[in-house]
């Protein structure tokens, strides 16, 4: 593994509001969100030379398969470049935003787009939900009754049983994430919840909640990248692209005598690795929130704290806006939303906004350094894609 | 040979004689390094081994690692059901429905001993039940 050939800068962001959005289709939402990200970075989107698109499910859900990117881009007027697929279930679009950063860091490409978009809400829960399923290994999981809530259940349940969290404790994620998301204009739900209604809103998969887990629903987010020489021509407040490291799980659960390193740690030592840096060294962080046990788990795979602190940094709140370490500034999953293939680049957005100071009142004071960090899929135990992106100024 | 009923698929388990009772998880162990993998694989997963890799019969019986009461199901399921992941003794740790208890949280508890069982797991394309391998509370009477 080594240095990246060159730099490489974010010019442009744009993201659709998250949320359930029938009169819109995928193109809509991919169009909307990549001439917002066009028009933020001021670039003439003929000079576009390569175009990554991340979508996961909608496949299964319409038909649609294999060229999705192609078809969106024609709806965008870009059609002509370079266009190349990145599925890779929740973590598509991060998936789009590590090629398009190794694209332009390669040295062959200047300006290049990546753009994720996902259409979950088609009114048909179970069909939604059994197409989310597919992003497993099928013959042992997928087809055998994996419900993804029930998966992250089983892992928050072990991480209680293992360590002093309580079920207060992923209510307060989700409260602390709900304050988050009312300040987002961009996010799907905009409500504040206590301690009390998260605890006693439906139950989905004891220990979650309906307000611990991430909504269905759709949207659309992109970013624009350029070399980092030519950053300046287009703004002043470029944001640098430290590293983006990425992992498979290495499914612990196939070998319980022989512990290997997980997927999160796997792709954060990675990032670290290629940008220098530690975690001492991360202002904010979007981490993968699908449920609320998750940031809990990720937090400590991130090297943010020692294994089982998690919960108590959260008790003395570390992890607000406010706080030493703030988390999930955006609402995260739970409450900006989560279409999938939309979500990675919705949480760059998050970190590039903050990064540039133009979060408004969930700003972040002085952040030099955020992280995202976005899973997608689950095989044997653990995230079949990982990817983890350092953002600098 | 007796009837093989259809399975959820080919290659994970054995039905003997279509017996259910009989019924067993494939796995494959590395003559190398010990490493006992399921599914079976060609290759050893941990240390990459492509030759003394031989095909054994799973153990029936192992722990319960964790486990989730879903209040809602994906198509083919039907909600409050109960998964799970068991660890056996051959440290492989196996993800399946759990049956043979009620979906409440006071019927299973982590550490607790379970016994594999073989019964329709969903329905296939044309509502045929397929066969696969579910995990029960050890102990208890069947169905």
């Amino acid at each position: 593994m080594g240095k990246p050939a060159r730099n490489v800068a974010v010019i442009g962001i744009g993201m659709t509001k998250f949320g359930k959005h029938p009169e819109l289709s995928l193109k809509d939402l991919a169009r909307e969100a990549g001439w917002a990200a066009i028009r933020d970075a001021g670039v003439d989107p003929r000079n576009i030379e390569v175009i990554y698109c991340g979508n996961s499910v909608e496949g299964l859900l319409s038909g649609q398969e294999d060229v999705r990117g192609q078809v969106v881009m024609r709806e965008m007027g870009l059609a002509g470049k370079a266009v190349i697929n990145t599925p890779n279930a929740c973590a598509s679009s991060s998936t789009s935003f590590r090629e398009a950063w190794l694209a332009v860091a390669s040295g062959v490409y200047d300006i290049a787009l990546a753009v994720g978009f996902e259409k979950l809400y088609i009114d048909d829960t179970a069909k939604t939900t059994r197409a989310l399923a597919s992003c497993t290994d099928v013959m042992t999981e997928g087809n055998m009754g994996v419900f993804f809530p029930g998966m992250y259940a089983m892992e928050a349940k072990r991480y209680m049983h293992d360590t002093g969290c309580t079920r207060e404790h992923l209510a307060k994620v989700a409260v602390k994430n709900h304050r988050n998301g009312c300040l987002n204009p961009h996010a799907q739900i905009r409500h504040e919840v206590t301690i009390e209604e998260v605890l006693n809103s439906k139950l989905i998969a004891d220990p979650l909640t309906l307000y611990m887990c991430s909504p269905i629903g759709d949207g659309g987010a992109a970013a624009i990248l350029c070399a980092g020489d030519i950053a300046a021509q287009y703004r002043s407040d470029p944001v640098f692209i430290a590293s983006s490291g990425m992992s498979s799980g290495a499914y612990q659960d196939l070998a319980i005598d022989r512990p290997s390193p997980t997927a999160v740690q796997m792709a954060a030592q990675e990032a670290y690795e290629i940008a220098g840096i530690g975690p001492e060294d991360i202002d904010l962080a979007e981490l993968h929130d699908a449920f609320s046990p998750a940031e809990l788990i990720y937090f400590e795979e991130l090297g943010f704290c020692p294994h089982g602190e998690a919960p108590r940094y959260l008790d003395e709140g570390r992890t607000e806006i406010g706080g030493a370490m703030p988390i999930n500034t955006s609402g995260g999953l739970e409450c900006k939303g989560h279409p999938v293939g939309a979500t990675g680049l919705a949480m760059i957005h998050e970190v590039v906004t903050q990064l540039r100071g133009h979060a408004g009142p969930r700003q972040v004071r002085g952040p030099k350094v955020g992280l995202v960090q976005n899973g997608g899929g689950l095989i044997g135990g653990d995230a079949a894609a990982m990817c983890v992106h350092i953002l600098k100024i | 040979m007796g009837n093989q009923p259809k399975k959820t698929a080919e290659g994970l388990f054995e039905l003997p004689d279509g017996d259910l009772d009989k019924g067993y998880l494939l796995g494959s162990k590395c003559a190398h390094c010990g490493m006992v993998s399921f599914p079976k694989r060609k290759i050893c997963p941990s240390c990459l081994a492509d030759d003394g890799i031989e095909e054994i019969p799973l153990s029936k019986r192992g722990k319960l690692f964790s486990f989730s009461i879903n209040q809602m199901a994906p198509e083919g399921f039907k909600a409050p059901y109960v998964m799970g992941k068991v660890d056996l003794p051959e440290q492989v740790r196996i993800f399946a429905v759990i049956t043979g208890c009620p979906p409440e949280e006071d019927a299973l508890s982590i550490g607790m001993d379970m016994e594999m069982a073989f019964e329709p797991v969903y329905r296939g394309k044309n509502g045929e039940p397929l066969v696969g391998y579910t995990f029960r509370p050890a102990g208890r009477a069947t169905k």
